[in-house]
């Protein structure tokens, strides 16, 4: 009973303390400061696409 | 289009419930986006009024036409973006922003704040629950949209008047979809409206003092690299010289906008 106890509590702890991590963990940063104007907004392989597609 | 609703409202629900990144963004085919909005402008023609929102009659009867219209939005695809112009860019932005607003207070409602969601402060703004993989490769959040999208690749302040985070001090929802080919008025509209609200905005023209939101104080660098001023930047919507005027901040209430 103590050991199912001691593990409950662990993986509670583990689950808010990952929940914790996602929420406090930074925003996307946004797209990088492109600037061709058809790429604004994308971020990510999209934007390195976009790029490529528009000659950088 | 592979991205089915019920994938996004489970993305919804698990995001702010637990506060971690789903994995709803898996399975996505690009599809066309409707840049009338026509949609949206629908479902708020009929359940906004004064910039409050009918969220139990959305709840009731609106949900599968909300949830239609997130879908084509989250199934936005880059090849596409490319080529719309940057007013339809920014009216999408806006428009995802406020409707998976929309879509989250729906999922918790009734509830008295948006602040009441999720278990740690400011988690509904945080959780990346907005399925966007064409054009983000990755869910992602409100506040993505809102700073590492709209304020950091448009650098449009009026934005500001037009972002509705469900809560009585935000600038009053419109009761029509952003369009790229009207932005710019209903941008301007949104301003005039805002500012002139004296619930959100006063001017004591006696005493000098400018009373203004919260929202101008959070971002006032945006109003001012707009080459201006706060007092002037405020002073071209409201009609009034705010030269020489005090600049205080009213306190933001967050109640549910309904």
């Amino acid at each position: 009973m103590k050991t199912f106890l001691m593990l409950t509590g662990l993986a509670g702890v583990l689950a808010f303390g990952t929940a914790c991590f996602r929420l406090f963990a930074p925003s996307d940063p946004g797209p990088a400061e492109t600037r061709i104007e058809a790429c604004a907004g994308l971020s990510g392989t999209a934007l390195t696409d976009c790029e490529r597609r528009h000659g950088h | 289009m592979l991205l089915g609703q019920r994938t996004i409202r489970a993305a919804v629900l698990a995001s702010a419930l637990f506060g971690f990144q789903t994995t709803a963004v898996a399975a996505v085919a690009c599809g066309p986006v409707d840049h009338t909005h026509a949609a949206w402008s629908a479902i708020l023609g009929r359940r906004v009024a004064d910039g409050r929102v009918d969220y139990a009659g959305l709840a009731r009867d609106g949900q599968r036409e909300l949830d239609a219209y997130l879908t084509m939005l989250s199934g936005a695809c880059a090849a596409d973006y490319e080529r719309w112009t940057k007013d339809e860019r920014l009216a999408f932005w806006i428009n995802v922003y406020n409707a998976f607003t929309v879509r989250l207070i729906l999922d918790h409602y009734p509830i008295a704040s948006i602040r009441k969601i999720g278990w740690l402060p400011g988690a509904a703004f945080r959780t990346r629950f907005i399925p966007m993989p064409g054009l983000k490769n990755d869910a992602i959040s409100l506040d993505d949209v809102e700073h590492g999208t709209l304020r950091r690749a448009f650098r449009e302040p009026r934005i500001h008047f037009a972002l509705v985070c469900a809560a009585k001090s935000c600038p009053p929802l419109r009761g029509e979809a952003y369009r790229g080919a009207d932005l710019d008025r209903q941008l301007n509209d949104q301003a005039r409206q805002f500012l002139g609200d004296p619930a959100k905005n006063r001017l004591d023209v006696q005493g000098r003092v400018a009373h203004l939101s919260a929202i101008f104080e959070w971002f006032r660098e945006d109003f001012e690299s707009a080459g201006s001023t706060l007092t002037s930047y405020v002073g071209r919507y409201s009609g009034r010289n705010l030269d020489g005027y005090e600049v205080r901040f009213l306190d933001y209430d967050w109640r549910l906008n309904e």
